[in-house]
């Protein structure tokens, strides 16, 4: 698209329920080509909602969001699809479909741009099956790609997952809590394959992350949402305990 | 205006042992006596003095009965065969028509709210009429035989699985199709890569469940035309054959029993 358009837009983005609780509150957010972004704020500050909204898991009720310079609010169904297919979703829970195996669950990641022919290892051409096969050797996983999804663990699904969103070639990375099922070990781990994934492809991250210690560690930009407001946004190194005390309360920051 | 809120307080006396029922409750009780009464006018109860002397006949029916008449017995199994394939392909046929109904009647996979309600009215229609009246209804319509035993059975099964599909749809993770819809998959592609894989093993413990109960309504089915054993049972015990119609409901025992045995070893293997 347009070179110097931003990476993500996002102006006065409201998203209300019917029963009046507003999840986002008139959020402006712009984040260049590139940037790792951490997303941080209590249970219910309007973090996941903010990442689903961009891509319109949840319809957003006001403001615009402009990916690489394309409005996604006025997107029609099939621009929204083709806008979906440049953006990798990571998701806490790492779904899978369970009952097949790591490979087929990786070719999934490129339906966007393929369609059914990926629905199963079977009808998938041949580049593609090679192509899931580099993404699964990229997370580590080659040796696993027969297993079944369900008997991994919780680490290796979540490998699963990100080389499921790298067959889709995307260009911005969208992590919903990507290490909270985890356990600090895989957490660590997970979250290095996505630092030097994004470093690799020149990939922009957002992040929503309730560690805060990984935020500072493996971004370059902290957001802090508090009430579905934005309330913090400060490069990584600059943030201090101070600001995270305002989007948190004292308990929650490590000193 | 203030609002003021009571401190909750310990409370100081125990529970009644008795509440007094609430008025639907009562209401309810009061019906389902009423009937029973009505019933009883109308001669639904059990009396035991028949209920003593309809032991003695039952006894006259096994002195009868015994040994069992198995000079019949090749037409005898060719029947039942034929009962067993009207429930097998009856099965079929309505699992098949079952998925697509199920895809439109689930909340999570239905592509439009008023499909939802015209599949949901669909899958209600199959279940609450009982098999015996599509027996019927499609005697009328194919003509005897199992044709019509065929379709009865199809249409029951596609109110059985049709609503048990659903349920297992709805019952799908939603961060699991969101994932496939985050990646600018089809709703096509969505439903046949995340929802029907994961849907798999629960559709066909159902289905395993349907073909059971097909196989037992398919023999009832014979009793109004539509082919298979059930005829022949109905003729035989008319003409007081009771011998014979003993050997064949032995060998009916015996199918619904191993068609019961080999669904539950496959779907123990399944869970």
């Amino acid at each position: 698209m347009t070179g110097n358009a931003a990476a993500v837009d996002i102006t006065g983005l409201v998203k209300a329920y019917p029963n009046g609780h507003r999840a986002l509150d008139g959020v402006d957010l712009r984040v260049d080509a590139g940037e790792t972004v951490a997303l941080v704020g209590s249970n219910g500050a309007g973090k996941s909602t903010l990442l689903r909204c961009l891509v319109r898991l949840h319809e957003p009720t006001a403001g615009t969001i402009r990916i690489d310079g394309t409005d996604v609010r006025s997107a029609g169904r099939s621009e929204l699809r083709r806008i979906r297919t440049d953006v990798g979703f990571v998701f806490q829970k790492y779904p899978l479909v369970h009952r097949v195996s790591a490979f087929h669950n990786v070719l999934h990641g490129a339906m966007g741009r393929h369609g059914s022919r990926c629905l199963s290892p079977l009808t998938a051409p041949k580049e593609l099956r090679r192509e899931a096969m580099e993404a699964l050797d990229r997370v580590g996983l080659a040796g696993l790609a027969a297993q079944r999804a369900g008997t991994l663990s919780g680490g290796q699904q979540q490998r699963v997952a990100i080389a499921r969103m790298l067959m889709q070639r995307p260009r911005l990375i969208l992590a919903d809590e990507p290490v909270a099922s985890l356990d600090p070990i895989a957490g660590v781990e997970i979250m290095e394959l996505l630092r030097d994934v994004a470093a690799e492809r020149q990939l922009t991250v957002i992040a929503a992350l309730h560690q805060l210690d990984y935020a500072i560690r493996f971004t370059g930009r902290i957001v802090g949402l508090q009430g579905g407001r934005l309330r913090l946004d400060r490069s990584s190194e600059a943030c201090l305990t101070d600001d995270l005390v305002g989007i948190y309360g004292t308990a929650a920051v490590p000193a | 205006m203030t609002i003021t809120i009571e401190p909750e307080r310990p409370p100081t006396q125990e529970p009644p042992r008795f509440r007094r029922p609430s008025l639907p409750a009562m209401l309810l009780l009061g019906g389902v006596l009423g009937l029973l009464v009505h019933g009883y006018t109308r001669g639904a109860w059990v009396d035991p003095t028949t209920l003593v002397e309809g032991v003695g006949r039952l006894g006259e029916f096994l002195s009868d009965a015994f040994p069992p008449n198995t000079e019949r017995l090749p037409e005898i199994l060719s029947s039942l065969l034929t009962t067993f394939e009207m429930a097998l392909l009856g099965t079929i046929i309505g699992v098949i028509l079952s998925v697509p109904i199920a895809v439109a009647a689930a909340r999570n996979t239905t592509p439009h709210r008023i499909v939802y309600i015209l599949a949901r009215g669909f899958i209600s229609l199959f279940r609450t009429v009982p098999d015996l009246v599509w027996g019927l209804i499609f005697v009328v319509a194919v003509g005897l035989g199992p044709q019509a035993g065929v379709l009865a059975i199809a249409v029951d099964v596609m109110g059985f699985c049709g609503r048990f599909f659903a349920e297992s749809i709805e019952e799908v993770d939603s961060s699991l199709t969101d994932s496939l819809r985050a990646t600018g998959a089809s709703e096509t592609a969505v439903l046949g890569g995340a929802v029907l894989p994961s849907c798999l093993p629960s559709f066909v413990a159902t289905t395993l469940f349907a073909l059971e109960s097909s196989t037992r309504s398919s023999v009832v089915l014979g009793l109004v035309g539509a082919g298979g054993i059930g005829i022949e049972l109905s003729v035989s015990m008319q003409l007081l054959r009771y011998d014979e119609a003993l050997t064949i409901i032995l060998a009916i025992f015996v199918v619904v029993l191993a068609v019961e045995r080999v669904s539950s070893a496959i779907r123990r293997r399944l869970i």
